[in-house]
């Protein structure tokens, strides 16, 4: 009996042994040097990938921020503005004289009288300032549409003045003959500057100054020439001021 | 009897132990390795670290691009808004010479009248009004009006009997003209000896002047129709 317990004894005990050592062998599962690494770099990866998401993102940002900049360059309509205000530009320059005209019309020569007439001072034989500047508002009541003097286009804000022996128009001085070219009703510019009573005529048949028109049918008028002309002192009112 | 208990206690004292120990193992091992094999879960994270890593580089490409895109716009659009505002301002310029707007600014009125006893015509000493804003040009004013009729670039002034029309509307004295601009220089451009205003003066007129912070001028209500003159484009050769 008791050597019947002995062994069994020992059995149970060998059994508890095997049982034990299997069940280390089994839990500890191949968690060696590698494991341990591998599980160590996977964190690593881990972190690594928040990173780049983070990183990504970020970038996901900025290149959305860039495409709405580019959409709202897009959106703004600057060469639109710009055409519209050069249309309004060409048509007004047109009317103030700054562009170049041509059509129909007459050309006037004036020039001094150098005859030797005793009966006339020699400041009567001169073409005066006064003179082109009277000729010119008859053109301008004849319904001229573009005047130039000497290639000087004469709009309303140009002086034709007394320059010593000269005539200085938008700046610059002119000599006789003063060449004028008007654009308009050829008969009716004609008539202003030959019809008996105009100051032309005037000019002509009292002073003895050379006066010689002719009409043509496509004559060119140049533009106003101060391109860079500012304005200093006038400023527009707007609506509602005043 | 008390031999067999004894065997008995340490064969479950043995057991608890063996039990705690294996509990623990597996426990530690699936908080360390997760449910799932450890080789495949790297090669995973392998591959995501990969494809996002292209995103980046696809990103960062991206970003690059735009951003040159958004440069060369920057330039183009601040030419283009510097542009614009030369424009207005030339604009606001050509609007101002046109006299299609009221405008104002500092400058002189000069007002034409003649005693009352004497007897002078108008209309015949018409082109020594011509002759002021001859003068008044000279000077650089940039509006100038007769008695509110803003001198455009089509205004005649037409001897009419006695007196005079601007802008077609008839006028007497006294005269007021409008000039803005630079006050010492419309003086000392119409006051100069043998001037305009002396030879005004010479032919019974008298000449006042007076300076102003502010002078208002009226804009030109007519209109122009060209029927005879058409631009020459640039292009074109005059």
């Amino acid at each position: 009996m008791s050597t019947i317990k002995k062994s069994l004894n020992i059995i149970i005990f060998v059994l508890v042994f095997l049982a034990a050592a299997a069940i280390v062998n089994g839990a500890d599962a191949g968690i060696d040097e590698y494991t341990i690494y591998t599980i160590k770099n996977a964190n690593k990866y881990e972190h690594s990938i928040e990173e780049m998401k983070l990183l990504v993102n970020n970038m996901q940002n900025a290149v959305d921020s860039e495409k709405k900049a580019i959409a709202d360059y897009k959106a703004s309509k600057y060469q639109d503005d710009i055409n519209e205000i050069n249309s309004q530009i060409e048509q007004i320059k047109f009317y103030n004289g700054f562009t170049a005209v041509r059509g129909p019309g007459i050309m006037v020569r004036v020039s001094d009288n150098i005859s030797e007439d005793p009966e006339l001072d020699i400041m009567e034989r001169i073409v005066h300032d006064v003179d082109i500047v009277v000729l010119l508002n008859d053109l301008k009541a004849a319904g001229a549409e573009a005047i130039e003097v000497n290639g000087k286009r004469i709009i309303n804000i140009s002086e034709v003045v007394c320059a010593g022996p000269l005539i200085r128009v938008n700046g610059e001085v002119i000599p006789a003959p003063f060449v004028i070219i008007a654009i308009g009703d050829m008969d009716e510019l004609y008539d202003a500057v030959t019809e008996e009573g105009t100051y032309a005529y005037e000019l002509k048949n009292t002073y003895g100054m050379e006066v010689v028109a002719a009409q043509g049918y496509n004559l060119t008028v140049r533009e106003f020439r101060g391109i860079n002309y500012e304005t200093k002192y006038a400023e527009i009112i707007k609506e509602g001021e005043k | 009897m008390k031999n067999r208990m004894w065997q008995k206690a340490i064969m479950f004292a043995i057991s608890l132990i063996l039990g705690i120990i294996l509990v623990t193992q597996m426990r530690t091992k699936s908080n360390v390795l997760g449910t799932v094999n450890s080789d495949e879960k790297t090669v995973e994270l392998n591959e995501e670290l990969a494809k996002l890593n292209l995103e980046k580089n696809r990103l960062r490409d991206e970003l690059e691009l735009l951003k040159k895109e958004n440069r060369e716009n920057e330039e183009v659009y601040k030419d283009a808004e510097e542009e614009l505002l030369r424009l207005k301002e030339e604009l606001e310029v050509q609007k101002i010479i046109s006299g299609y707007y009221d405008v104002k600014g500092p400058g002189t009125i000069i007002t034409i009248d003649a005693d009352p006893d004497t007897y002078l015509s108008l209309a015949s000493s018409h082109q020594f009004i011509l002759a002021l804003i001859s003068y008044l040009n000279n000077a650089g004013v940039e509006a100038i009006s007769i008695n509110g009729q803003r001198y455009t670039n089509y205004t005649e002034i037409v001897p009419v009997l006695e007196h005079i029309n601007v802008n077609g509307v008839a006028m007497v004295l006294p005269l007021e003209i409008k000039a803005i601009g630079d006050t010492s220089t419309i003086k000392s451009s119409l006051y100069f000896v043998g001037g305009i205003v002396s030879q005004l003066n010479q032919i019974g007129y008298t000449i006042e002047t007076e300076d102003s912070d502010e002078i208002f001028i009226q804009r030109y209500d007519g209109e122009k129709q060209f029927k005879y003159a058409v631009p020459i484009t640039r292009n074109e050769d005059i």
